[in-house]
């Protein structure tokens, strides 16, 4: 069996599991659309023109709601399985280390992205009623939500998973908290960032993709750090 | 099938005491071998140094002759269920089945699963949440999962751990079954004394890191200490006569008196000389009992002499 089916299995699994748990599933959405209402409503024509931000919104909240769905989705897929000992006898399956890693990563950044993009959706249409005119986002805004933000969703989460598998519940403890820190710590300057400058530019978008792809590879190459022994001595 | 020579484990520094000591285990196809020891004595760290889950810190650990830490193809022919039976709370039975067999490669395992689930007795549960379970229908579920795959060789670290009577009994009998009509290999980790005796084929006594016997049930009942003889005579008069005449002629054997009854354990303690010169010193018997030592009585003899010697 290929590492890509054993992948797919599991990716399977987990975004069935995140969709059918009403918990989990609730979770992801309120917070998507409470964001997208909040940055929605912020969209005006003050500072900058509204289009301005609008696109400046969508660059920023777009990234940081996929990244905070994500990091709720994680704690639920790998440190749960690690907390309950389910992932000891995943262990035992003949499915390789990264395949379970990087399937687990995958069933949670799909739907973090869906909801993500939904949550865009969302901003765009709150702005559109608050503003004279209904405004479509700028092409190089929807490159950014449809190709940048996937291949940043799926980093982030691919290394929260990393630090979830590798450290020990203690470690995780402290490390979630300074997760959320910094998230709420990026939310709370949403205005400040959105309000001030048009930012959105292709040099932008590109810098972003490129600090993704760069994301991706270095956990990639974290991953090779991870081992069975490191997973199971860390068990609670 | 298993092979460990010298296995040793040692968790921190140089200084820090090996959880597991020097062993050395040899398991052949078909056999149910029981892993006894008391908690904390390194039977669970054993099992994941077998299952490749750890790696020996001295000495070699082969599985179907590979090393079980660098080979993930022997993995699919391995069936495990651990303490935490291995299944996923949120999902169904059948959904917790059939994630485990894609996993191990099974392409269609819907059939496969609903027998399986009807061996177990589950499959009137077989869309409930695992959360909704109890203790025992997880343990059911998971020695479910564990043989999805049909594995030819199959871990279980303490199956019945947590377990009511009745729960425990239907475990048994589902290993059984499975070790008797399909033929696997069974490792069975455990401090059920009962359970191993009924099971396995073989035991080893892990105390302290170490293994301390090694040997079918029988052998370890016959050989852990020297006979032992009980003789009743008619009334404690005459048992003191026989204390005193058999202590008198016995060279080597340990004589006990309680009431009517002598006790001789040790060499000089033959039954045959024994009872020919109590009945030619004119004393009446009314009993003669070699009583066969349990495998508790085995068990608790190594472990204690060990605590004792330690």
């Amino acid at each position: 069996m290929s590492a890509f089916e054993h992948v797919r299995i599991i990716a399977a699994k987990e975004i069935r599991e995140i969709v059918t748990n009403k918990g989990l599933a609730f979770s992801g959405i309120f917070f998507a659309t409470w964001f997208s209402i909040m940055a929605g409503l912020g969209v005006a024509d003050e500072r900058i023109t509204g289009e301005a931000q609008l696109n400046n919104s969508l660059f920023y909240m777009g990234a940081l709601i996929g990244l905070f769905v994500g990091y709720i989705y994680s704690g639920q897929t790998y440190l749960r399985e690690k907390q309950s000992g389910i992932v000891e006898t995943l262990l035992c399956a003949p499915v390789s280390l990264r395949s379970l890693w990087i399937g687990k990563a995958v069933g949670v950044a799909v739907p973090s992205t869906i909801l993500a993009l939904l949550a865009a959706a969302g901003i765009t249409l709150i702005a559109g009623q608050r503003l004279p005119q209904f405004i479509i986002p700028s092409i190089t805004v929807i490159v950014h939500m449809t190709i940048v933000v996937p291949i940043f969703v799926i980093a982030a989460v691919a290394l929260m998973g990393f630090a979830q598998l590798m450290l020990g519940m203690r470690e995780n403890m402290i490390v979630n908290m300074l997760t959320i820190m910094l998230l709420f710590g990026a939310l709370a300057m949403t205005r400040l960032i959105v309000e001030e400058a048009e930012f959105v530019t292709w040099t932008a978008v590109g810098a972003l993709a490129g600090a993704s792809l760069a994301l991706l590879a270095i956990t990639w190459a974290l991953g090779g750090l991870l081992s069975r022994e490191r997973i199971v001595r860390t068990i609670s | 099938m298993i092979e460990a020579v010298d296995l040793t484990k040692s968790f921190g520094g140089s200084g820090s005491p090996p959880v597991l000591d020097g062993i050395t285990l040899n398991i052949e196809a078909g056999e149910v071998f029981g892993y006894l020891g008391p908690n904390g004595a390194g039977k669970t760290t054993t099992i994941r140094v077998l299952l490749g889950l750890l790696r020996p810190t001295r000495g070699t650990v082969r599985v179907f002759g590979e090393i079980p830490a660098e080979s993930d193809a022997i993995r699919s022919r391995i069936g495990v269920l651990m303490e935490n039976s291995g299944l996923d709370e949120r999902m169904s039975a059948y959904q917790n089945l059939e994630y485990h067999a894609r996993l191990y490669g099974l392409r269609d395992p819907r059939a496969k699963i609903e027998r399986l689930l009807g061996f177990v007795g589950l499959d009137d549960k077989r869309n409930e949440k695992v959360g909704t379970f109890s203790t025992g229908m997880r343990r059911k579920l998971g020695l479910a999962r564990a043989i999805v795959h049909d594995p030819e060789l199959l871990f279980l670290d303490e199956p019945s751990a947590g377990l009511d009577p009745e729960a425990q009994l239907m475990v048994r009998e589902l290993l059984q079954e499975l070790a008797e009509a399909r033929k696997i290999t069974v490792f069975i980790n455990s401090h059920h004394l009962d359970e191993v005796q009924r099971l396995c084929s073989r035991i080893a006594v892990l105390h302290r890191g170490r293994i301390r016997a090694n040997d079918t049930i029988a052998a370890l009942r016959q050989g852990a200490a020297a006979p032992r003889l009980e003789v009743r005579l008619s009334d404690e008069r005459d048992a003191a006569r026989a204390a005193e005449l058999l202590s008198a002629e016995a060279q080597t054997a340990t004589i006990a008196r309680t009431g009517a009854t002598l006790t001789l354990s040790g060499n000089g303690s033959a039954a045959p000389e024994v009872i020919a010169r109590l009945v030619h010193a004119g004393l009446r018997i009314e009993e003669v009992l070699r009583p066969a030592k349990s495998l508790e009585d085995v068990y608790f003899e190594i472990v204690r002499d060990e605590a004792v010697s330690a």
